[in-house]
C-alpha cells in the first residue's frame, strides 16, 4: 500500500536548512499495523504528514495505492486523501464550533455523500464508539477520552483504507489510552491499515512492526513476536 | 455543506460576540451611510426621466457673449415648429408666481404659462380634464391636486372660477397630479400662453423657457447645427451673434449652463459612499486576518477531512457574505431610523422600500454582494492557504503574522480617507464663514424686502409716505429686483465707445435712497436726487461697469442702454449681486420706468422690536391693499439662501467625516484588542520583570501611532489638491490655511490613540499571574 524510496524532507528558513527526513525507505502492506518511535524532533510527525498526503517530500519517491504521489498538487492530494486516509491526532483537533455529530460528519460532507446516507453512517460509527448520548454536545463539554473517541470516529466514518495516528494517546490518562489502543487494535483486526506514532513502548506492542527513527533516519525495524507465532 | 458552513459561521459569531459585533456594527454603519448616499445619487440622476418622451425632449439655449441662458425669445417655439419638420411639438414655460383667489381663500401659487402641447410633450398625468383641450381658452387654468384641494376642498373644481391677481377671472379646466419632486419644473398651476394675446406670438424678447419634442428619428446634433443661427435670422434688432444650442431634458438638473455642473457634487458624494464602504470592509479584512490564527486549527482539520483549498475559500467568502447580510439587515434598520433626518438635511423626500421596489432591492443586494466579496476575498485567500501539517502541530498558523503588512497598509488607507474628509469639512466651513463675513459692498442686515402687488404698485408713493411715519423705520426704497441675482443683460453705449466694443450690462431700475438704504457707497459723483428732474434719464454705474468702459472722467459723460440716452452722474462701489461663486457683474442703475418699473420695496428697520415693526408694515399694507397677502423676507436671509447648496453639502461632508472616523476607530479598537490579546504573555513577562503600566501602554500604542503618522503624510497632499479644486469654483475664496491640515491630523490621532490606549491600558493592568499560568 505504501512504498517510499529515498524520501527526503528539508525545511528551509531564512538562515538555516534543516533536514527532517533523510533517505527514508519504508513499505507498509495492506492490513499492516506499524508503529513509529523515536525521540522528539526525530521526524516522526513529518513522516506521518508526508505519508498522509498533508505535505510533499523534498526529494524521493512515494507510491500510495499504486500512484506516484510525491509531486501531486494540493488539489490532487486532497482528492486522494479524503477517500482513503483517516487521521487521529494527539490534540484531538475537533472543531469547537461543531457538535459531536457534525464533527464526525465532516469527511462525508467533503466526499459529497447524500444526507440520508451520511446520517446513517455517522450514527453507525457513533453507536460503535458509544457516543450516541453525546450526539449534540460540543467538544468542550467532553472529557479527553471522549474527545479522542470522537476523533477516532471521525477518522473511521468514511471507511478509509489507511489510518494515521499521531500520538493518539499522548494527551490521555492510561485508562483512556488503553481504550483508544483497543479500538485501533480492533480496527486492525478488521483489516484496516494503521500507521501510528507513539512514545510509549507499551502501546507500540499493539503493532506488528516498530520502526525507530533518529535524526531523520530509520535506524531499526523490529517485528513484534506475538504476530509471528 | 452550506448548512454546515452557515452553522459554523453563526456559532463563530456567537462565540466571539465582541469581535463579531465590531465587525458587523462597523459594516452596518458603513452600509447604511453608503446606501443613504446612493439613494440620494439615484434621486439626483432620476430628474426628469419619468417623462415617457424624455430622451427626445430638448431645451433651446441661446448664447450671448459666451454666456448661455434658459430664457428664450417668446416667438421662438412656434417659429421653430413651423419651420422644421424635426420639431414634432414645442411648448414654452413662462414662469410666473400669481395670486389666486376663491372667495376668502387667497394664496400665491407658482406656475407658468404653457402652450397647448404641454401635456403631449411631458408626462404629467391629469386627474381631471382632457389634456388636448385644457388650454383651449386664454382664461383656462389647470391646478395641481394640492392647489385644487386648497381652493375647493372636496368639491369638483372643473368649470369653477378663480380670480387671478385680484382682477382676472380664470376657469379651471383640469386637475393634474402633483408634480414629482424629481422634476426640474415645479408648479401648482398652469395657464395658457393665449393669455398673452398677440405679444406672445410675435415678441422676440427673452422671457420663457422653450421645450421642443424632436422626432425620434431626428439627429439632435445635426438639428442643433441647423438652428444655430435661428435667432439672428428672425430678430434683427442686434447684429450680435446669438448661437442657439439644444440641451437634453435629462441634463437640466445636473449640468449648469455656465460654471460648475452640479453633477460634480454627485461624483463627490459617490466617492464618499465608496470610501465609507471600503473603510468598513477594511475593518472586516483586518479583524478577519488578524484573528486568522484562532481559526487555523479548524481550517487544518477541514483540510485533513478532505476539504480542498477552494472548499475552504468558499467557506470564508460565504461567512463574509453572511456577515454582510446580517450587517445589511442592521443597516436597513438604521436607515429607517435616520432617513427623516437625512431628508431634512438633504432637502429630499427619499424613501426606502426594499420589498416593493426592484431597483432598491437590487441596490441593497449589490451592496451586500460587493462588501461580502470585498471583505471576504482576502481573508479567504489567506486562510485557505494554511498548511494543515503546520497548523495542526502547534494549533497556530505558521504564518501567524498572516497579512500583517497588508493590514498596516489598509489601516493607513482607512485613516487617510477619514483625514481627507475632515479636511474637506473644515475647508467648507471656513469658506462659508468667509462668504458670510466678506464685505459684499452692501449692508443687508435688517432690510425687509416686500414684493409689491399691482395694488401697492399703483399706490407706491403714498404707501411709502405712510410707512415712513414709524420711527422704527430708517429708510424706504424700491427696485425692480432683489439685489441678489441680477441677471438681465442689455447692450450699452457710451461716449467714445468704438463700434467693435459690443458690451452688455445688467440694468437695474431703482428708486431714490436705494444706495443709502442698502448701505452702498458712492465713490464718485452723486446719487439720484429729487432736485434734478433729469435724473430720471441719468445713470449710475458700479465700479465694474466703469472699469469695462475704461472712462477716466466718467461724470457727465453720455451713456445709454439700448437707445435710452442719459448722462453718468455717479459711480457706486461694487456689491455682490450674484453668488460669490461668480465674479462681480457690471451694473447700470437707472430710475427710468422703461427699465421695468419697481417691483420690490426695501425697508431698513431698527434692530429693536422687529416683530412689532413687521406687524406695523403688514397693517399699513392692508390699509392700502386689503385683498393682498402680505409677503416679506429679510435680505440677509435671501442672501444666505444663495449658499444653501454649499451649506447642505458642507453639513453632509461633516456627518460623513464623523462616520468615517467612527468606523475607522471601531476597526482600530478591534485590532488593538487583538494585538493586546496576542501579546498577553509578553506583557505578563515584561510586568514580572518590572515594566510600568505606562511603559506597556506606550509600547502597544506605538505601532498605531506610526501608522497614523503615515496616514497624515499621505492624506495632506491629496486633500490639498482636492480642496484647491473645490475652492477654484468660487470667485472669492478663503486661503487654504496651513493650520487645517495638522488640526485634522491631530484630531484624528487623538481619537485613534484614545481608542487604542483604552485596550492597551486594559491589557497592561491585567495581573501577570493570570496571563502566565495559561501557558
Amino acid at each position: 500500500m505504501i512504498q517510499t524510496k529515498n524520501l527526503k524532507k528539508i525545511y528551509t528558513t531564512e538562515e538555516v536548512e534543516t533536514s527532517a527526513l533523510n533517505q527514508i525507505n519504508l513499505s507498509v502492506k495492506e492490513s499492516e499495523f506499524v508503529a513509529v518511535m523515536g525521540p522528539s524532533g526525530c521526524g516522526k510527525s513529518t513522516l506521518l504528514n508526508i505519508l498522509g498526503l498533508l505535505d510533499n517530500p523534498s526529494e524521493g519517491e512515494y507510491q500510495f495505492l499504486g500512484h506516484e504521489v510525491s509531486r501531486y498538487s494540493e488539489r490532487q492530494r486532497a482528492h486522494l486523501r479524503k477517500a482513503n486516509i483517516g487521521f487521529v491526532f494527539q490534540s484531538f483537533n475537533l472543531i469547537d464550533e461543531l457538535t459531536v455529530f457534525e464533527n464526525i460528519e465532516l469527511p462525508l460532507l467533503y466526499l459529497k455523500v447524500g444526507s440520508g446516507e451520511r446520517k446513517k453512517k455517522v450514527l453507525e460509527v457513533m453507536e460503535r464508539m458509544q457516543l450516541i448520548p453525546r450526539k449534540n454536545h460540543f467538544p468542550q463539554q467532553l472529557s479527553g477520552g471522549q474527545q479522542q473517541r470522537v476523533a477516532v470516529a471521525r477518522a473511521l466514518v468514511a471507511r478509509p483504507k489507511l489510518i494515521l495516528a499521531d500520538e493518539p494517546t499522548g494527551n490521555l490518562d492510561s485508562a483512556n489510552g488503553d481504550e483508544v489502543m483497543n479500538l485501533l487494535s480492533q480496527l486492525h483486526d478488521e483489516g484496516t491499515t494503521i500507521v501510528m506514532v507513539t512514545h510509549s513502548p507499551a502501546y507500540a506492542e499493539y503493532a506488528q512492526r516498530v520502526v525507530h527513527l533518529f535524526d531523520g533516519h530509520i535506524v531499526t525495524e523490529n517485528f513484534n513476536q506475538k504476530f509471528h507465532v | 455543506m452550506l448548512s454546515s458552513h452557515l452553522k459554523t459561521a453563526w456559532r463563530t459569531i456567537r462565540r466571539h460576540k465582541g469581535y463579531a459585533f465590531l465587525n458587523i456594527a462597523g459594516l452596518a454603519v458603513g452600509m447604511a451611510a453608503c446606501l443613504l448616499i446612493l439613494l440620494w445619487v439615484r434621486d439626483e440622476l432620476s430628474f426628469d426621466t419619468f417623462h415617457e418622451n424624455y430622451a427626445d425632449i430638448y431645451l433651446t439655449v441661446p448664447e450671448l457673449q459666451g454666456k448661455k441662458y434658459h430664457d428664450n425669445p417668446l416667438a421662438l417655439a412656434k417659429t421653430l415648429q413651423r419651420q422644421y419638420p424635426e420639431v414634432k411639438k414645442a411648448t414654452r414655460f413662462w414662469s410666473w408666481v400669481i395670486q389666486l383667489r376663491n372667495g376668502e381663500k387667497t394664496f400665491n401659487e407658482r406656475g407658468g404659462l404653457v402652450d397647448d402641447d404641454f401635456f403631449a410633450i411631458f408626462s404629467f398625468p391629469l386627474a381631471k380634464g382632457d389634456p388636448r383641450t385644457v388650454f383651449a381658452n386664454p382664461d383656462s387654468i389647470v391646478l395641481s391636486e394640492r392647489a385644487a384641494a386648497k381652493y375647493f376642498g372636496a368639491e369638483d373644481p372643473i368649470g369653477k372660477s378663480l380670480l387671478r391677481n385680484g382682477k382676472v377671472p380664470m376657469t379651471v379646466t383640469g386637475v393634474m397630479r402633483n408634480v414629482p419632486a424629481n422634476s426640474h419644473l415645479q408648479f401648482d398651476y398652469l395657464g395658457s400662453t393665449k393669455f398673452l394675446g398677440e405679444r406672445g406670438e410675435t415678441s422676440w424678447s427673452w422671457e420663457a423657457w422653450t421645450y421642443v419634442l424632436l422626432d425620434p428619428h431626428a439627429d439632435a446634433r445635426q438639428f442643433a447645427k441647423k438652428i444655430s443661427g435661428f435667432v439672428n435670422e428672425h430678430d434683427k434688432r442686434t447684429d450680435q451673434k446669438i448661437p442657439l444650442h439644444l440641451q437634453p431634458l435629462s441634463r437640466v438638473h445636473l449640468y449648469a449652463l455656465n460654471g460648475t455642473d452640479p453633477i460634480f457634487y454627485v461624483y463627490v458624494f459617490l466617492a464618499i459612499a465608496f470610501f465609507i464602504l471600503i473603510i468598513a470592509c477594511v475593518n472586516f479584512i483586518n479583524l478577519a486576518t488578524a484573528r486568522s490564527s484562532t481559526r487555523a486549527k479548524e481550517i487544518g482539520m477541514r483540510k485533513v477531512a478532505g476539504a480542498t483549498r477552494a472548499d475552504v475559500a468558499r467557506q470564508f467568502i460565504g461567512e463574509a457574505l453572511f456577515s454582510s447580510l446580517v450587517a445589511m439587515l442592521a443597516a436597513l434598520g438604521m436607515i429607517q431610523l435616520f432617513l427623516p433626518a437625512f431628508n431634512r438635511l438633504a432637502e429630499k423626500q427619499l424613501a426606502l422600500n426594499v420589498a416593493g421596489d426592484g431597483s432598491t432591492a437590487l441596490l441593497v443586494a449589490g451592496i451586500v454582494l460587493i462588501s461580502g466579496l470585498l471583505s471576504g476575498s482576502y481573508p479567504a485567500l489567506l486562510l485557505s492557504s494554511f498548511r494543515p501539517a503546520a497548523v495542526l502541530k502547534n494549533g497556530r498558523s505558521s504564518s501567524g503574522a498572516g497579512g500583517r503588512l497588508l493590514r498596516r497598509i489598509l489601516v493607513v488607507g482607512q485613516f487617510s480617507a477619514a483625514i481627507i474628509l475632515i479636511i474637506a469639512t473644515l475647508v467648507m466651513v471656513k469658506q462659508l464663514d468667509f462668504i458670510r463675513s466678506k464685505d459684499t459692498g452692501m449692508d443687508r442686515s435688517h432690510v425687509v424686502a416686500i414684493p409689491m402687488s399691482r395694488e401697492i404698485m399703483s399706490k407706491y408713493e403714498p404707501f411709502k409716505k405712510a410707512i415712513r411715519q414709524n420711527p422704527k423705520i430708517i429708510g424706504v426704497t424700491a427696485a425692480r429686483r432683489l439685489p441678489l441675482n441680477i441677471g438681465h443683460m442689455n447692450p450699452v453705449f457710451w461716449e467714445g465707445r468704438g463700434p467693435e466694443d459690443y458690451v452688455t450690462m445688467t440694468d437695474e431700475c431703482i428708486d431714490y435712497n436705494y444706495f443709502s438704504t442698502l448701505g452702498m457707497r458712492i465713490v464718485q459723483g452723486r446719487s439720484f436726487d429729487k432736485r434734478f428732474p433729469a435724473d430720471r434719464e441719468n445713470y449710475i454705474l458700479n465700479e465694474e461697469a466703469l472699469r469695462i468702459t475704461g472712462l477716466s472722467a466718467p461724470i457727465g459723460k453720455m451713456f445709454s442702454v439700448w437707445e435710452d440716452k442719459g448722462r453718468i452722474i455717479g459711480i457706486v462701489g461694487n456689491a455682490n449681486a450674484s453668488p460669490l461663486h461668480r465674479p462681480i457683474e457690471p451694473v447700470v442703475y437707472t430710475m427710468s420706468e422703461r427699465h421695468g418699473g419697481l417691483e420690490y420695496i426695501f425697508v431698513k428697520i431698527r434692530p429693536e422690536d422687529i416683530p412689532g415693526t413687521i406687524a406695523y408694515l403688514k397693517r399699513t399694507a392692508a390699509q392700502f391693499a386689503p385683498n393682498d397677502i402680505f409677503e416679506y423676507s429679510f435680505l440677509d436671509e435671501e442672501f444666505n439662501r444663495l449658499y444653501a447648496e454649499d451649506r447642505r453639502s458642507g453639513s453632509i461632508y461633516r456627518y460623513f467625516a464623523i462616520l468615517a472616523i467612527f468606523i475607522s476607530c471601531l476597526g482600530l479598537f478591534g485590532m488593538a484588542a487583538f494585538t493586546a490579546e496576542q501579546r498577553t504573555r509578553e506583557i505578563g513577562i515584561r510586568k514580572v520583570l518590572g515594566a510600568s503600566i505606562s511603559r506597556i501602554v506606550s509600547m502597544l500604542s506605538r505601532e498605531f501611532l506610526l501608522l497614523l503618522i503615515a496616514a497624515n503624510a499621505i492624506s495632506w497632499p491629496v486633500a490639498y489638491y482636492l480642496m484647491d479644486r473645490l475652492l477654484s469654483d468660487y470667485a472669492y475664496r478663503t486661503p487654504l490655511s496651513v493650520w487645517i491640515f495638522p488640526a485634522a491630523g491631530v484630531a484624528t490621532m487623538l481619537v485613534a490613540l484614545l481608542t487604542v490606549s483604552f485596550q492597551a491600558l486594559r491589557a497592561a493592568r491585567a495581573n501577570p499571574v493570570d496571563s502566565l499560568r495559561h501557558e
